[in-house]
């Protein structure tokens, strides 16, 4: 069966707003990948233009590393799904070598770090419209065996409907470090942990709506279901109410993590807090879609935050070595906040380290998404900033040091480290003695 | 106003057994002013820190107190409501309420076990729950504390899959046109369903309890206001060296659903039998961590047909059947139960019939038409396996019945936790009567027939077994055996193998009445060679009872007994 792929109708622009004489236009399309058919919810214009004659000329790494910086950003469901070129000519047939290179680095690149879920289970799409003919052509280019097929693609007649669901979910992990492990870097701590994470993820079921439904039920029969109880007066306002998602556990216990007996642990990574995740689906989307959706959301959210807060470490701080061996020690990745876009229903994500605010959301939206935003960013910051007075007062039960640091990445680099603390302590001692004395 | 009392045939059945004088609680199900006693607990001096309460599934509590042939009625209030008072050299039973302060004797009613839970759906809730703390005491306290509160929290839920509804504490998630059924309409709705599909294989008449599995899940998700853990994630690095455990208790838990309750009362019930659960866990858990064993324990649940009531016990993974045997006797001894028998071995535990296992088929004569003969009617205690012709791909048909007979008996054995080996196969059983020089190397997988004694070898040799061979010299002698058969049911309770001059089968059970001297055989027959259908193996005779006409006037038997060690 030939793939399908409908893109929201107001795409186009794209690639009718570039006039013969432009410079080409390049894109990452965004959208989500269900069974049968493919849904392009946005068209991420590359912030640089190339000379249409030498496209083989266009750095790849660029659209590699834009690619994996919007993943981070979309929600759960979403991915990159190929790329979009507006050109003179149709560079699929032959394809463009520099196509054909840069189709299959960015699955390499997408699929780098797991937990972000950047691939999805299909093959990559090319999105060409020639400025000469006019036409779209759209093809699927299998990495694996280096096909390129013909899909079916078209535009949709109106808005592209989605249908959210939203969980928070709240996170209370602990992984015990043994003798080998404690000395391992804050990033090999972290991997840890979100194995774990993942572990319990896995064998999470999602109560959605608090209905009881079959995996294979797919999300409009939620809303079907309430057109027939209640007439079809108040159909349009149901289906705009974001679904709600209850995560239930079914522990288990199978992994040799657990052990029936007392052993001796060298220290604890304990990751608290709260997630807020929230996905937007097609209506076509089954339970056990959604219920997948969700869990990749959460996971490439924590490690998302994770990754930014290690790159915001020193060397020094990250492989926890010798001054910071024996002490309790506090990491604040930065928090998720949801950014709406004009004329897109689903929001994207953007992480805030402590003391970043709307503006600097807005910049980095502006710069990765292509948009300018007049006026203010509507962001949602959902999830809050810790009050650290509790974790100093439990870490310091838990400790044989009541040396106690926190160690909260901030944006521009700055780090509290201990002699800056000490510094600190100075003077207010001094202070204090000046007033006294 | 008035209470109706209603006891359970078992209970007073276990006063009757009393050898001397003694005092203890009952226990039962109050149901507004009405009570249904259900099990009981004798005090002695020797109770070892066994809790019968603990063990008891929701919603039975201790209700009162009894006496046997025991004038002293100093503590007759202390407990509960009720008082039975038995006498036991006339056998007679006196019920006593207390009510309002008011002294009543209420009339009362004996029913059976079976009507007891014809009026509950039991439902087994399975999970896990983390136990990760400083391996200290207050810690581990502290910890179970923890998981006590999150139990009676609003994060708690449970999936029952057979009744297809999720228990919230807010709501039952169900299909919206069974919102409003009680628990028997659902799972009668639900059962009917199960009628329906063509594959009734397996299902048959059945008396045993139903029990239906639930799941424990955790929620893990708040709503997006909760303001309980209020800030994105953060970690916390600590680096010092602790002794920690780093586990989990098992959750086995064991309740009785009224099916007359609503769907909403089912939240309750389950809560409240997993924060019972815990805190037997918990009272067993103390023992293991003080003296460094395993941590892991493992819940079981029993229903001994003496007691007539479900009871749930937690052994330490650490420890054998064998080590355990002194508990064992104390609760045998507690709950007024026989000695000699082997009843709360980890093999002695309940299987509900509704697990669908690959392999033979469980008790295939529990259900059968019984027959008219006036006499007692005495079976084989416990559960054992229907082994017959051509299983596991293997045809045998023609010379396997003995075989089989032999297989049937080695599974009751380990059923009832007298053996720990897996039921022999037909190469483990030609090599055994090889090893032995019973019968030539050549006997290695030949198709030769084997009778009772060879059975007889093979139960003493591979299990430890030792059996007892009765010789008839012609069919019609066996009905003169009932005595002695009857003896062998009620003091040994192994199933019987026959063979001799024709075919080998397994006898199940007697009726014998001593007055006219007729007797019947519960006869289970090795020569079917179909398929593991409970329906067809019972209407067609297979497992059934029999006539003395159903032995061969002119052919000998010997039937092999299997006699048991005493002791529980």
């Amino acid at each position: 069966m030939v793939r399908s792929i409908v893109a929201n109708y107001n795409l186009q622009t794209f690639f009718t707003s570039t006039s013969k004489d432009d410079p080409g236009a390049i894109g990452l399309i965004i959208g989500q990948s269900g069974t049968d058919k493919d849904y392009v919810l946005y068209l991420a214009k590359l912030p640089f233009k190339y000379d249409k004659s030498s496209f083989g000329d266009i750095d790849e790494n660029l659209i590699l590393d834009h690619a994996k910086q919007i993943t981070r950003m979309l929600p759960g469901g979403m991915n990159v799904l190929g790329i979009a070129v507006a050109h003179l000519e149709d560079l699929t047939s032959p394809l463009h070598p520099k196509l054909r290179h840069i189709s299959s680095n960015l699955y390499k690149t997408l699929d780098s770090n797991r937990y972000f879920h950047g691939n999805h289970n299909q093959g990559n799409i090319i999105l060409n419209y020639s400025l000469k003919t006019q036409k779209y052509i759209c093809k699927e280019y299998n990495i694996s065996n280096a096909n390129l097929q013909s899909v079916d693609f078209k535009f949709s007649p109106k808005e592209l409907k989605w249908n959210r669901i939203d969980c928070t979910l709240l996170i209370d992990e602990i992984y015990y470090l043994d003798k080998e492990e404690v000395n391992a870097s804050l990033e090999e701590h972290i991997r840890a942990i979100l194995n774990q994470i993942q572990e319990k993820l896995n064998n999470i079921q999602f109560l959605i709506d608090n209905q009881y439904k079959n995996e294979d039920d797919c999300i409009e029969t939620y809303f079907k279901k309430k057109i027939n109880k209640r007439g079809s007066k108040k159909d349009e306002t149901d289906e705009d109410k974001p679904l709600e998602a209850v995560a239930l556990l079914n522990h288990d216990f199978s992994s040799s993590l657990y052990m029936h007996q007392v052993v001796d642990s060298s220290g604890s990574l304990k990751m608290s807090g709260k997630i807020v995740s929230r996905i937007w689906v097609q209506p076509k989307m089954t339970l056990a879609e959604v219920s997948r959706f969700l869990k990749q959301d959460i996971i490439c959210s924590l490690a998302a935050r994770c990754e930014m807060h290690i790159d915001s470490l020193t060397e020094e701080e990250n492989s926890e070595a010798n001054e910071f061996s024996e002490i309790s020690c506090i990491h604040e990745p930065p928090r998720r906040v949801m950014v709406s876009l004009p004329d897109i229903e689903p929001m994207f994500s953007d992480y805030l380290f402590p003391g970043e605010g709307q503006l600097d959301a807005k910049a980095s939206v502006e710069e990765l998404l292509d948009v300018k935003l007049k006026g203010k960013l509507n962001i949602e910051d959902l999830e809050g900033q810790a009050d650290f007075t509790k974790y100093y007062d439990d870490s310091a039960q838990t400790t044989t040091s009541d040396n106690v640091i926190k160690l909260q990445s901030e944006s521009s680099g700055k780090i509290m480290n201990t002699p800056i603390l000490l510094a600190v302590a100075v003077l207010l001692i001094s202070f204090l003695m000046y007033i006294y004395i | 106003m008035s209470c109706h009392v209603k006891i359970c045939g078992t209970v007073l059945q276990r006063l009757t057994y009393a050898d001397k004088p003694c005092v203890g609680r009952i226990y039962g199900i109050y149901d507004n002013t009405n009570v249904t006693i259900i099990g009981l607990e004798r005090k002695i001096a020797t109770d070892k820190n066994l809790n019968i309460f603990a063990s008891l599934p929701v919603p039975i509590e201790s209700c009162g107190t009894f006496t046997v042939d025991n004038n002293d009625a100093s503590n007759k209030f202390e407990l509960g409501k009720f008082h039975v008072f038995c006498n036991f050299t006339t056998k007679e039973i006196v019920v006593e309420s207390k009510l309002e302060n008011k002294l009543n004797e209420p009339p009362y009613e004996i029913i059976s076990d079976a009507e007891v839970f014809a009026r509950y759906l039991m439902v087994q809730v399975k999970g896990a729950v983390p136990l990760r703390c400083e391996a200290s005491k207050s810690s581990i306290q502290e910890s179970f504390q923890k998981l006590k509160n999150q139990i009676l929290s609003e994060n708690v839920a449970f999936r029952i899959s057979q009744l297809s509804i999720y228990v919230l504490h807010s709501k039952v998630i169900c299909d919206a046109e069974r919102e409003n059924m009680t628990i028997k309409q659902l799972y009668e709705s639900l059962n009917d369903n199960v009628h329906d599909e063509p594959n009734r294989k397996k299902k048959g008449k059945s008396v045993t309890p139903t029990i239906l599995d639930a799941d424990l899940l955790q929620k893990l998700s708040v709503g997006e206001a909760d303001i309980s853990l209020n800030h994105s994630p953060v970690c916390v690095l600590n680096k010092s060296n602790k002794k920690i455990i780093n586990t989990y208790c098992k959750i086995n838990s064991l309740a009785m659903i009224p099916f007359d309750a609503q769907l909403s009362d089912i939240f309750k019930i389950l809560q409240i039998a997993i924060l019972k659960y815990i805190v037997h866990y918990e009272e067993k858990f103390w023992p293991c961590f003080m003296e460094n064993t395993s941590l892991e324990i493992d819940g079981y649940h029993f229903y001994p047909p003496e007691s007539g009531h479900f009871l749930t016990l937690l052994y330490p993974a650490v420890k054998s059947d064998q080590d355990l045997v002194t508990e064992r006797l104390s609760l045998h001894q507690l709950l007024m139960m026989n000695e000699n028998f082997p009843m709360f071995r980890r093999a002695n535990q309940f299987i509900s019939n509704n697990i669908e296992v690959d392999g033979p088929l469980l008790n295939p004569h529990v259900g059968v038409r019984t027959v008219d003969n006036g006499g007692n009617q005495c079976l084989v205690r416990g559960n054992y396996k229907y082994y017959h012709y051509c299983q596991n791909g293997m045809d045998d048909s023609g010379w396997g019945c003995a075989y089989r007979s032999l297989q049937t008996l080695a599974s009751w054995l380990k059923l009832q936790g007298y053996v720990d080996r897996e039921v022999p196969t037909f190469h483990e059983i030609q090599k055994c009567l090889v090893d032995i020089k019973d019968k030539p190397s050549t006997f290695l997988g030949s198709r030769q027939w084997i009778g009772s004694t060879e059975v007889s070898f093979v139960l003493d040799t591979l299990l430890g077994i030792t059996c007892k061979i009765l010789y008839v010299s012609s069919g019609t002698e066996i009905s003169q055996k009932g005595p002695e058969l009857v003896d062998h049911f009620k003091n040994q309770g192994s199933p019987i193998m026959i063979g001799g001059g024709v075919l080998a089968h397994t006898i199940l059970g007697v009726d014998y009445n001593p007055e006219t001297g007729s007797i019947y055989f519960l006869i289970l027959d090795p020569h079917y060679t179909g398929s593991e259908d409970l329906h067809t193996i019972q209407s067609k005779g297979w497992c059934g009872w029999k006539p003395v006409s159903f032995w061969q006037k002119d052919s000998y038997y010997n039937l092999c007994l299997p006699q048991v060690p005493r002791g529980v």
